[in-house]
């Protein structure tokens, strides 16, 4: 299986922001299941509860920074399907939003943890999450796969985080 | 253990990134705890890759990755690290091991 990391550590977050945006290509690409999620920081050192989401959203996406993922095996030489992000095209990844989507959002996975341990999240077989290749070519029905704080943290410097997915 | 080899996938959240600033408090489990950190200021996590690519048996159907310490390969494959009792433990297919300070027993 081909399996890819988007990663970026040490960066400052605004407020309430989507980390990570990935929005798989149109059919017939492959779809993408996620085996992996993380967040980590290294700037606060007191105790402190953090929320997470991972959620879909269409048709309309936070601007973010491109990100094109890399293989997670050294020896794949060949990219993903997913490049970096640009505005509304689909197979893009993106990280660290600046301004959030329009697009109307579904939460699938929940989460909070405590900061100093950070949080990884590794869905068993039947638990991962599957974004099927989009349908459509256009972005007005087009879902995507986002990672969020929907609270503010106490710190907003020195977070990591990142996604591993594979193209199935 | 020897730790020379740097795991090909490391990330900087692997390995301390300053003067340690605390011990990870007892029963914290990694997964969902990202890090574990020992009284030596080791950082404990798991490897990016299945342990399966290596030829590494999964414990009871759960994922299993390598561990590293301090972003550097140890040779274990497991599915959780885990911190009791004031030590770290693993849980591979051969069931629970304990970190004795030098290799897990």
């Amino acid at each position: 299986m081909r399996e890819f990391i988007v990663s970026i550590s040490n960066s400052t977050v605004i407020s309430t922001t989507t980390l990570i945006l990935l929005l798989p290509a149109s059919a017939p690409n492959p779809n993408i299941e996620f085996l992996r999620f993380w967040i980590s920081q290294n700037a606060n050192a007191t105790s402190a509860q953090q929320r997470v989401n991972l959620r879909t959203q269409i048709s309309s996406w936070p601007t973010v920074a491109a990100f094109t993922p890399r293989s997670l095996k050294q020896q794949d030489k060949t990219a993903s399907i997913i490049a970096g992000f640009v505005s509304n095209a689909l197979a893009g990844a993106g990280i660290n939003a600046t301004v959030e989507g329009a697009g109307t959002t579904n939460i699938i996975h929940e989460d909070a943890f405590n900061v100093l341990n950070g949080w990884l999240h590794v869905p068993t077989p039947p638990e991962s999450i599957v974004m099927p290749a989009n349908a459509a070519v256009t972005s007005a029905s087009a879902m995507g796969l986002e990672m969020q704080f929907p609270s503010t943290p106490a710190t907003l410097t020195g977070w990591a985080w990142g996604c591993i997915f594979r193209e199935v | 253990m020897d730790f020379r080899v740097r795991d090909a996938n490391f990330e900087p959240y692997m390995a301390p990134t300053g003067p340690q600033k605390y011990i990870t408090e007892s029963y914290v489990s990694s997964p969902p705890a990202l890090i574990i950190i020992d009284e030596a200021g080791i950082v404990w996590t798991l490897g990016m890759e299945f342990a399966r690519n290596y030829g590494a048996s999964d414990p009871r159907g759960e994922y299993c990755f390598e561990v590293l310490a301090n972003g550097h390969r140890t040779g274990e494959y497991a599915s959780r690290i885990e911190r009791r009792g004031g030590k770290i433990r693993i849980f591979t297919a051969q069931g629970f091991k304990r970190w004795n300070g030098r290799q897990f027993v």
